[in-house]
């Protein structure tokens, strides 16, 4: 028995000799000597299929002539094998050309270089350079395609390769992690994202479907990662920014010309009805003194030494002294990592408050968030955010706009504070006489203190925002996973408007309502403050249930998902009225709303008004999507994706047989074709794609409309603006093909990526003319509004990377350059000649979505300095029958109002532990209507122009000067307006910006053991205008705002433990 | 493995996909609604804002009641298309500006529609005198709003001529499609009577919300198309009904205390409030009273107080039956007296005229008293005058002189002078039938009317 045992024990070991001998092991590693688990190996003639272990080891078998190796990342090899080779085998990575860059589409991870579409990803440190509090500001001119708009009147504030629609909302989707963000951008804090993904192109982003149609910014934030390790990040910005420059606005005509101005309207009779109007309308401090001269109140001289000392005031200077200051910022944020072999989270803290430009306004953010990943059990991973953002913001609701901007009262001799510090007051609304008599019959005090509102108000808006989102994933089989999501968030607004009556406003609106009644007063609006209070709360749902595939074999890999998720918010608002409010005893009175009183001083009657109000809105959307990507040997890509969407904002046969928007696309990777042999490119992709994305258009709706609202004249529920049904009410459809070539040049010099794309956005919500007999309109226009307008845009993106090294001096510089335009193909409706002319840009066929349209600008009438445009080839100045003359031949096209051409560049230098940023963007291909003299705005409202000092005042002028003679005061709006809209004003926007420059110094050395790193820098931004197409050095994308972006500097401390 | 997971996945995603039906059933704004109730009838004829209150006014632009100076009629650069009606120009249209004097009413006309085919599908008995009053009140929108078509963009009636005049499209359903198509003007009046004629027997006696028309307006309305197409006898009989009415009274002019508006909204004698759409061009400093009219208000007559800011012969309005600078072109009492006496005479019942007339101009002029010894036609010219007097700035003088030139005893020539040019209206003048607007003319092909 025991014999037995060892000889069986013997034969074991010896089978197992036997074994080893027959048996030989390769090992597969990469340049750097890593072992390569994982690879995959064709082993010839007999073409078995194994893989290398944990220890890149695998198993040769007897009958082997030849091995393809792969993995992925790395170039695939074919390695002859007799019986001499060793059996070691390296395989070169790819990573030595291209890293691999992660992108995310809020569905997936990506890897860039194996997709098809058109990604751009802005990294940690590009972000991590600017120091704003929030993130948008931080991604401009860090991407192609994406342009930032800075015009006040633009709609959305960037958009992603120009304007995919008419009407609709055009503003980009925004994704936060996974799901769309219709929040606040600023309640974002900007250190807590880890990377910023832009989908440009059908392929990347029509998996968001019905809203991927104006491009979609992926926003990823801090994840708590198992395995990560322990890591501790503080930062702290302090920034300040320049005063606002008021002196750069044209906007303004200096106290002794504007006297001059209001004695030529006074000379004329132009206050002569207001002087009788009963409502007493208010005349200015100089015209009263006119008028006082004119009834021998005051003499003649008396009169011109008063005005003499007006002469030499100028209000902008009251304005820097006592309603702007610097602005100052202040940003900490703090970020903690830690974690275990199965747990791991990330925690962050942010807080910014801001001291805003106008005195005594700011606000404040503190944000938390708390990132977990744990494993429940092995396959099952759960992840969490909690995210919470609160934040405050103290504004003016009145004071600023009376006295700067385009609605300002103040003339330029206005005072707001005198020499011994006593606030002055600012004339509004009504004569001084009037305002005394009532003070002396007990009203209360009608005078404005522009500085005590300023001081005084207590207007605040808080927003609080909560997010959780919560993931489980769960690796059913290898490269098989489901998971599963749940997002609730709710972010609400609470606008507080805590009206003191020490407020002019308040004050105003109670004595407007006062009776007296011989000796008694009675007070409709009663004495006290005034509370508005207004909130509104969205509440938002999402659930997403999906399956990932991600596997390869051999030379094949395919990559896809598919999945089904529905959405379910709520938007929820209201808002009232307080009068007659006590702060400190929380009471308040209730008034009559119904009833008409007599108001002062207009003398007639009006309601006391009754500002509340309700809204409701409810969104929900199911849809279904998949991609799938297969990858041949790393070469051939093709990528297919789909996705249906069905909405309660769509209509009923819409949501039943709307067909899903899908994209495909090709890419080639030459580079790794075996015959290739190019050793200086040893990187270069070409791709293409083709798909469907939509656009919603929240405004409309596919159900009959009426709303309900009380009428204000009989208390009555009435229903307005009945409209039938539209069943077919559909997203619009915007199609692209993109064709892309991604490059690298020998040892990583340069690279870059150039993409072409066409557009053509179908189904566009536009209207049609309606015959106006058959009785319904939308807005009392008689139109028709369905899917039934249609444009096109075209465009390039061009990203540069140089990078050039001597010894300790690494130099690299970045140039995005885009080109974007647009056209509208088809708009049914013929607006009428004026909207050319309108501030909202009817849209035009053949046009471009924002065009500016001129006249033809027919010189000064040499006799009296009258402008004139060309109308039939001939100078006309007929400006009451402008209307009639004017027919469609007579408006020039003047030209696209955005950029066509447009990009940055970025250059930076690294010394040692110094290293030094220069970022320039620039901006071609625009342009813009320079601002001028507009006498009727004179005359009536005293908002000049510096230009009325460069007027045509004799014959001879018109040789030097555009620029109209002073009219007639009761001259037509039309005279302003043909000058206004001439060609001689149209400008080139074109630009270029010294944008921001950024110092840093990292600390090395003994820091080293203590930190893995301190960076303190200095950044300067909004350096200056380098260059401006115009003469006159208009910054071209402040010249519609009150003042430019200020510069302003940051010293940042930014410690890594 | 996978074959069977996917396979798992699809029927959980079809599970999923059949139950999705109720959860995007749901209206995306709460303030929607879908009008199917007698209360959203009701809600849809109270949307004052086009019902009773956007009633184009470019006909007094063009009558006589008042003038624009050269001063603001120049600088009027903004309202071409006034401009041009003010001065009765072959050519009105330059902007889209008066389009709206023709859609206006066919919205309403299509609101009231709405109602009347949303009521067809309603059951009566759920309500029967709601549902009565609501058939009738639509039916008084409808014909009110079409009679004012006809008025504006037809010929005067003629009975002589009726059947052949171009007079205007009806809209009687809410159908989008239908042609539109020029009625005669004996086929439009036949159905204004009729809508009016139902209206009248379905309608309460009296609705307190005077926004919609009680039994006193509706009679009052039929008087007046019974007056423009010269029926005296029906236009008296039912001045007669709506005057009896115990609803509505005269208001005593010398209790009435003077103000910048004096006239309180929903006033005892408003019968029926409607406002004109545009208070621009008759706000009181700009549109200056016809002084010759003016002249024509006593010493003794209270209107001059009251109707009128005036420095010396330069007169102002501010008499609207809206307490505001709005003009008040609804229904009022003191019409219905001025159409039974103007009947009564023309019916050579002087003396009865006479009588009707001082039962309002007692309330009107302090110690009234009514002539004596007048013939018929002086009668009429005295009945005539003061119904301008008391009916200015109401959205009915145009229309007065539309019928009253028919004869030659009591047409007139207008006239106007702006910036030193000479403009005349004869009374046979085409200019009497505005224009439609190029817009619809070119959607519909209807022809257009001559000038």
């Amino acid at each position: 028995m025991r014999n037995s045992i060892i000889i069986v024990f013997l034969l074991f070991v010896f089978a197992q000799y036997i074994q080893a001998q027959s048996i030989r092991i390769g090992t597969v590693r990469d340049e750097q000597g890593v072992l390569l688990r994982g690879a995959n190996l064709l082993i010839y003639p007999n073409k078995i299929n194994i893989r290398t272990d944990s220890d890149g080891q695998f198993n040769l078998p007897a009958e082997v002539d030849s091995i393809r190796i792969s993995k992925v990342g790395y170039r695939t090899e074919v390695f002859v094998i007799d019986a001499n080779t060793p059996l070691i085998f390296t395989l070169t990575s790819y990573s030595q050309f291209i890293e691999e860059v992660q992108v995310f589409t809020g569905y997936q991870g990506l890897t860039k270089e194996r997709q098809t579409g058109s990604f751009v990803l802005v990294d940690n440190k590009s972000l991590e350079r600017r120091s704003s509090a929030d993130i948008m500001s931080r991604l401009e001119d860090r991407a192609t395609g994406l342009l930032f708009d800075k015009r006040p009147t633009g709609s959305s504030s960037f958009y992603v390769r120009g304007q995919s629609t008419i009407n609709s909302e055009d503003r980009p989707l925004i994704i936060l992690d996974n799901f769309p963000y219709e929040g606040d951008l600023k309640q974002i804090n900007p250190n807590d994202i880890e990377s910023v993904t832009i989908l440009k192109d059908a392929a990347a982003a029509s998996i968001w479907g019905a809203r991927a149609g104006n491009g979609v910014v992926v926003l990823r934030t801090k994840q708590a990662r198992i395995g990560q390790r322990t890591a501790v990040d503080f930062k702290n910005y302090y920034s300040i920014t320049e005063k606002p420059d008021l002196r750069a606005n044209k906007n303004y005509l200096p106290s002794e010309p504007y006297i001059d101005v209001e004695r030529y309207l006074f000379g004329n009779g132009y206050y002569a009805d207001k002087e009788r109007d009963l409502t007493y309308p208010v005349l200015s401090p100089v015209i009263e003194l006119l008028i006082s001269q004119r009834e021998n109140a005051i003499t003649a001289d008396e009169l011109e030494s008063q005005l003499n000392l007006l002469k030499q005031l100028d209000f902008r200077d009251e304005l820097s002294r006592h309603v702007y200051r610097q602005r100052g910022d202040l940003q900490s944020a703090l970020n903690i990592r830690a974690g275990s072999d199965r747990l791991a989270y990330s925690f962050s803290a942010g807080f910014d408050k801001n001291r805003s430009e106008i005195k005594h306004m700011g606000d404040k953010r503190v944000d938390l968030s708390l990132s977990s990943q744990f494993n429940i059990i092995p396959k099952l991973t759960y992840h969490n955010t909690f995210s919470y953002v609160t934040a405050k913001n103290t504004y003016d609701s009145y004071v600023v706009q009376n006295l700067y901007g385009a609605m300002a009262i103040a003339p330029p001799y206005q005072r707001l504070q005198d020499e011994q510090g006593n606030s002055s007051m600012l004339w509004k609304d009504y004569r001084q006489r009037y305002i005394h008599e009532r003070r002396a019959e007990g009203y209360p005090d009608w005078a404005f203190y522009p500085l005590e509102d300023l001081k005084n108000q207590k207007n605040r808006v808080e927003n609080n925002d909560i997010r959780i989102n919560n993931t489980l994933r769960y690796a059913l089989i290898q490269g098989l996973d489901i998971e599963v999501h749940y997002q609730y968030d709710r972010q609400s607004l609470d606008d507080r408007s805590m009206q003191d009556q020490d407020l002019y406003a308040t004050r105003d609106l109670i004595n407007r309502f006062a009776q007296k009644d011989d000796t008694r007063f009675i007070y409709p609006v009663p004495l006290g403050g005034i509370l508005d209070q207004r909130r509104q709360v969205r509440t938002t749902h999402s659930g997403r249930g999906q399956t990932s595939l991600n596997r390869q074999w051999g030379e094949h890999s395919l990559a896809g998902i598919l999945g089904a998720e529905w959405r379910k918010g709520r938007y929820d608002a209201d808002g009232n009225r307080l009068y007659g409010y006590n702060d400190n005893l929380l009471t308040f009175s209730s008034v009559d709303y119904q009833g008409y009183y007599m108001m002062n001083p207009q003398n007639y009657e009006g309601k006391i008004p009754n500002t509340s109000f309700l809204n409701g809105k409810i969104d929900r959307f199911v849809s279904y999507y998949g991609n799938v990507g297969y990858d041949l040997k790393g070469r051939y890509m093709l990528s297919v994706s789909a996705r249906k969407d069905a909405s309660n904002i769509f209509g009923v046969r819409t949501n039943q047989k709307g067909v899903p928007l899908w994209s495909s696309g090709l890419s080639w990777n030459l580079s790794n074709e075996p015959w290739y042999d190019l050793k200086q490119l040893p990187y270069i992709k070409i791709r293409t794609t083709y798909g469907l994305s939509g656009n919603v258009n929240r405004s409309l709706t596919a159900y009959s409309t009426g709303y309900y609202s009380v009428s204000s004249l009989t208390q009555q529920s009435y229903i307005q603006l009945l409209t039938p049904p539209n069943a077919d009410l559909r997203w619009e459809k915007i199609s692209t093909v993109n064709l892309g070539l991604d490059f690298k040049i020998k040892d990583n010099r340069l690279s870059g990526s150039l993409d072409f794309y066409w557009k053509d956005a179908k189904d566009l919500i536009g209207e049609s003319p309606l015959d106006p007999t058959v009785g319904f309109s939308v807005g009392g226009r008689n139109t028709f509004i369905g899917n039934n307008a249609r444009m096109k845009g075209r465009g390039v993106d061009l990203n540069l990377n140089y990078h050039k090294k001597w010894n300790k001096l690494d130099w690299s510089t970045t140039v995005n350059y885009s080109f974007s335009t647009d056209r509208i193909v088809k708009y049914d409706f013929e607006n009428h000649l004026s909207a050319y002319f309108s501030a909202f840009n009817a849209p035009m066929e053949g046009r471009s979505r924002f065009s500016e349209y001129v006249l033809a600008w027919g010189g000064l009438d040499s006799e009296n300095g009258d402008p004139r445009v060309l109308l039939g080839g001939e100078p006309w100045k007929d400006y009451g029958n402008f209307y009639t003359k004017l027919v469609k031949e007579d408006i020039k096209y003047g030209g696209a109002i955005l950029p066509r051409h447009f990009g940055s560049v970025l250059t930076e230098l690294s010394y040692n532990d110094f290293q030094l940023s220069i970022g320039l963007n620039y901006k071609f291909g625009h342009w813009f209507r320079q601002p001028t003299i507009n006498y009727t705005d004179l005359f009536s409202r005293g908002r000049g122009h510096l230009d009325y000092l460069d007027r045509w005042q004799k014959e001879g002028d018109e040789l030097h000067t555009d620029i109209p003679s002073r009219p007639d005061p009761s001259i037509t709006p039309m005279r302003d307006f043909v000058y206004q809209y001439a060609d001689v004003l149209l400008k080139r926007a074109d630009h270029i910006r010294l944008k921001d420059v950024r110092l840093s110094y990292t600390f090395s050395g003994k820091m080293r053991q203590a930190f893995r790193g301190v960076t303190v820098f200095g950044y300067v931004d909004n350096v200056g205008l380098m260059w401006t197409a115009n003469k006159m050095n208009i910054d071209p994308e402040y010249v519609l705002s009150d003042y430019s972006a200020m510069r302003s500097y940051v010293l940042g401390l930014d410690i890594k433990f | 493995m996978i074959k069977q997971h996917y396979i798992l996945g699809m029927i959980l995603y079809f599970l999923v996909l059949s139950c999705t039906g109720d959860f995007l059933d749901v209206k995306p704004d709460k303030k929607l609604v879908v009008p199917e109730t007698l209360a959203d009838m009701q809600a849809l004829l109270d949307y004052t804002d086009l019902m009773n209150r956007s009633i184009p006014i470019v006909d007094e632009m063009q009558a006589d009641d008042g003038y624009l100076t050269d001063q603001v009629w120049n600088a009027m650069g903004n309202y071409p298309d006034y401009k041009n009606a003010y001065l009765w120009l072959d050519q009105i249209y330059e902007t889209k500006l008066l389009d709206a004097n023709w859609s206006v009413a066919y919205r309403i006309i299509f609101q009231a529609n709405n109602v009347l085919e949303g009521l067809s599908k309603l059951d009566p008995d759920q309500d029967p005198l709601l549902y009565k009053r609501l058939k009738g009140q639509a039916l008084f929108f409808r014909a009110w709003q079409h009679w004012r078509q006809v008025l504006m963009f037809a010929p005067q009636f003629d009975k002589d001529k009726s059947a052949t005049d171009m007079g205007v499209p009806m809209r009687l359903e809410t159908d989008i499609i239908a042609k539109t198509v020029r009625m005669s003007v004996e086929e439009n009046y036949k159905i204004i009577l009729m809508d009016l004629l139902e209206a009248a027997d379905l309608v309460d006696d009296h609705d307190a919300v005077k926004t919609r028309p009680g039994k006193a307006a509706i009679h009052s309305l039929l008087a007046r198309v019974y007056l423009t197409i010269r029926q005296w006898k029906e236009a008296a009989t039912y001045a007669d009904l709506a005057l009896s009415s115990p609803h509505y009274s005269l208001m005593d002019f010398s209790t009435v205390t003077d103000g910048s508006y004096p006239f309180k909204r929903f006033g005892s004698e408003v019968l029926f409030h409607a406002i004109a759409n545009t208070s621009y061009i008759f706000s009181s400093s700009r549109f200056k009273t016809d002084p010759e009219l003016f002249r024509s208000y006593s010493v003794n007559d209270y209107r001059r107080q009251l109707f009128f800011n005036s420095v010396g012969e330069e007169a102002n309005y501010k008499g609207s039956y809206d307490g505001s600078l709005y003009p008040f072109v609804g229904i009022k009492l003191s019409e219905c007296f001025l159409i039974k006496a103007e009947c009564e005479v023309r019916m050579n019942q002087v003396e009865q005229g006479l009588n009707t007339l001082s039962k309002l101009l007692e309330s009107r002029i302090e110690g009234y008293q009514s002539p004596e010894g007048l013939s018929q036609s002086e009668a009429l010219n005295y009945v005539l005058s003061e119904r301008r007097k008391e009916l200015f700035l109401n959205g009915v003088r145009w229309y007065d002189l539309k019928r009253l030139n028919m004869e030659k005893a009591t047409e007139k020539v207008l006239s106007k002078t702006v910036l030193g040019k000479v403009y005349t209206l004869e009374p046979n003048s085409l200019k009497y039938i505005f224009p439609i607007p190029p817009t619809v003319i070119q959607m519909t092909g209807i022809p257009q009317n001559p000038r």
